[in-house]
């Protein structure tokens, strides 16, 4: 049992505020890349997430004819709020929100509830293209989510505990990232995906006409934007005692070596962003379920294996 | 209340009308240089620019499309490209004159009560719905995909859906033998790289398209120099790219085009579009996503993504060439036509149909391909 300490409640309203920073960075560097590719200079794009957020938060919303207001709403607002209760059980050095004995599973729920979201986003408008893209998007769901289920298994299993602390202690020597590197590009993909991102951007993108955001003005449209990165933000952070060791590393504190290797795999999540192409739900069905599931089986039999080996 | 600086990351839509493709382009490139951004549909919207004259139906879908942007907003009509700089100036200054977009945001609200009187529940302020067809025919209507029915049918309207709108109607077996709604989209103006003019009426099975009409097609134009004519290959090249999901490198036919119809020197510009032609032929994932996992075999009818893919490929691989050889002219390749997208995208998804119309490089067309 790793010693970490539940943070008190005045903890508590500050960490949405630290994964919105977190979040804003990511954000920051996906304006960049994009700003980059259309031509501006260097940094231009590092602005970009406040302009934005100031054009959209000074927009008027729309709502759309015998639109579901109620659900559209839930999807809305869900999303920040998922991301925010995915990150509570992430232990950021010795401190944690939640010091959940079963932190991992948590994590998966809220993660699942993002099929619902993403759904409901794309019910709510009343719209066609947000319709499909919303189907779209649980296709795309049925491939991800049970090797995502095997890859958040794999280094429980080596852990011999569900508890996130734990996890990140058990690494002591070897990151998991390092022996379970199928399970970590697994969990690194389906991120990604659940944050309908980048090459898996199915519930929002352009040859639907922004898919569920096609109809999405003003603050509901700021809402779904900055869910999404948090939502990415919120998965970084996870891969950090999940699959590199927590805070572990040398000189720097815990909490800096957290906020580091969270950073880092934010930005590798945000710059996969335009760089290849959209990959389609029904392609990716067959290497969810024909590639992606029986490699991640392995690897959680790989990981029972040494756990074993370890125990006797 | 001057406006010192220009605003950055505004968003534009724009809606082209058939004798505004070449101001389109003009206005697409100085959204670039402006640091904005080309929006994905009307609610993503600051500034509408009109380019054209759009005529009879055409100009009613604009007037809709108007309208479906949130707020505040801006429009402006242009005729010349030599005016789009200046003009989309003004529509970011006008974004912030307080008075006038009050007087917007009050017409707007006066739409929205408007069409929803006759419905029941004054709830539903907007002004646009998905588009399933309510059995009336007059498809004059070709905005983006949402038609306005506020001057239509929510009056009389008593069959069963939310708002008076009636439900999808029932089709018999789609093509996986389940019973499915049918809807019916209209799809034209305001999609992102959509070209002028084009106006499809598509039946859906979910997203499976079952039935596709060509409600209005795009008169060809004149001949055009050959640098023109390549730019216009690489904006083609560059809506296909951005709807298959590869932005960096439509962003990079989208450079290469402006930086032709600057009057940068063609042979500067030729070795870059060939290069993103060659990553193009060489990603493992464009082919993939797009034809699937099996190679195509001698013989086979190629499938909607593979015509897609050698399409975009293609559009690269002769702009490089017209702009190297100018003398050459246009080579003639075109897999598949207008004609032929019925047959094509029945049985794909709606993506896939985007995917192929954007490949027909419509706006690139010259009278003398037909």
């Amino acid at each position: 049992m790793s010693e970490v300490t539940e943070a008190g409640p005045l903890w508590a309203a500050l960490a949405p505020v630290a994964l919105l920073a977190l979040a804003t960075v990511g954000a920051a560097v996906a304006h960049t890349q994009a700003a980059r590719a259309r031509g501006e200079a260097a940094l231009s794009g590092v602005g970009l997430p406040f302009v934005e957020s100031a054009r959209l938060l000074r927009q008027r919303r729309r709502v759309t004819v015998a639109a579901d207001r109620v659900l559209w709403q839930v999807a809305i607002g869900g999303l920040p709020v998922v991301a925010v209760l995915m990150a509570v059980v992430v232990p950021v050095g010795p401190v944690v929100l939640v010091d959940s004995p079963v932190g991992v599973v948590w994590f998966n729920a809220m993660d699942v509830m993002l099929w619902a979201l993403w759904w409901l986003a794309g019910w709510g408008p009343n719209s066609a293209h947000s319709l499909m893209a919303g189907h779209r998007f649980l296709g795309l769901a049925l491939a991800y989510e049970l090797p995502l289920m095997f890859a958040l298994t794999s280094p429980a299993i080596a852990a011999h505990s569900l508890r996130v602390a734990d996890l990140a202690a058990a690494q002591q020597g070897l990151w998991f990232a390092v022996w379970m590197p199928v399970a970590f590009l697994v969990f690194l993909g389906a991120a990604v995906a659940f944050a309908s991102w980048g090459p898996f951007a199915v519930a929002a993108h352009a040859d639907l006409a922004g898919g569920v955001l096609a109809e999405t003005s003003g603050v509901d449209r700021w809402l779904v934007l900055v869910g999404r990165h948090l939502v990415l933000a919120a998965a970084a952070l996870m891969a950090v005692p999940l699959f590199l060791g927590g805070g572990a590393g040398p000189l720097l504190g815990p909490v800096a070596w957290t906020v580091v290797k969270a950073v880092v795999v934010l930005a590798g999540l945000e710059l996969v962003a335009g760089r290849v192409p959209l990959v389609r739900p029904e392609r990716f069905a067959e290497v969810g379920w024909m590639v992606l599931l029986p490699a991640t089986v392995l690897q959680m039999l790989v990981a029972a294996v040494v756990a074993l080996g370890g125990a006797s | 209340m001057g406006v010192t600086r220009i605003r950055r990351g505004v968003h534009v839509l724009t809606s082209t009308a058939a004798d505004g493709v070449l101001v389109r382009l003009a206005a697409e490139r100085a959204v670039r240089t402006l640091g904005w951004v080309l929006a994905w549909s009307p609610a993503d919207a600051d500034v509408l620019v009109v380019c054209g004259t759009p005529e009879g139906a055409e100009a009613d879908a604009v007037e809709r499309v108007w309208q479906q942007l949130p707020g505040p907003r801006a429009r402006v009509r242009l005729d010349d490209p030599q005016d789009v700089s200046d003009a989309l100036v003004a529509a970011a200054a006008a974004l912030e004159d307080r008075a006038a977009q009050e007087g917007l945001a009050h017409d707007a609200d006066m739409v929205a009560q408007m069409s929803t009187q006759g419905g029941e529940d004054m709830d539903h302020a907007g002004m646009d719905h998905e588009d399933m067809d309510h059995g009336d025919m007059d498809h004059s209507g070709m905005n983006h995909d949402q038609m306005d029915h506020s001057h239509m049918d929510h009056g009389g309207m008593s069959t069963g859906g939310p708002a008076g709108i009636p439900l999808a109607e029932g089709a018999s077996k789609d093509r996986d033998d389940l019973e499915m709604d049918a809807w019916h989209v209209v799809l034209g103006q305001g999609l992102p790289g959509w070209p002028a003019g084009l106006v499809l009426r598509v039946e859906l099975h979910g997203d499976v398209v079952t039935d596709l009409l060509v409600l209005a097609e795009p008169t060809p134009h004149g001949r055009r120099d050959t640098p023109v004519q390549a730019a216009l290959l690489l904006d083609a090249a560059a809506s296909v790219l951005d709807l298959a999901g590869w932005s960096l490198a439509a962003s990079a036919s989208r450079r290469a085009r402006d930086d032709v119809m600057e009057g940068r020197d063609p042979a500067e510009v030729a070795p870059r579009v060939e290069r993103l032609a060659r990553r193009m032929r060489r990603s493992v994932l464009l082919r993939w996503s797009l034809e699937g996992p099996r190679r195509r075999t001698t013989g086979d009818a190629p499938s909607a993504g593979h015509l897609v893919r050698s399409r975009a490929i293609g559009l690269l691989e002769a702009a490089g060439s017209m702009l190297t050889a100018p003398e050459r002219g246009a080579p003639a390749q075109r897999p598949y036509d207008l004609d032929d997208l019925p047959a094509l995208a029945v049985g794909q998804e709606l993506a896939t149909l985007r995917l192929l119309v954007a490949g027909l490089a419509l706006d690139a067309r010259v009278a003398a391909d037909v």
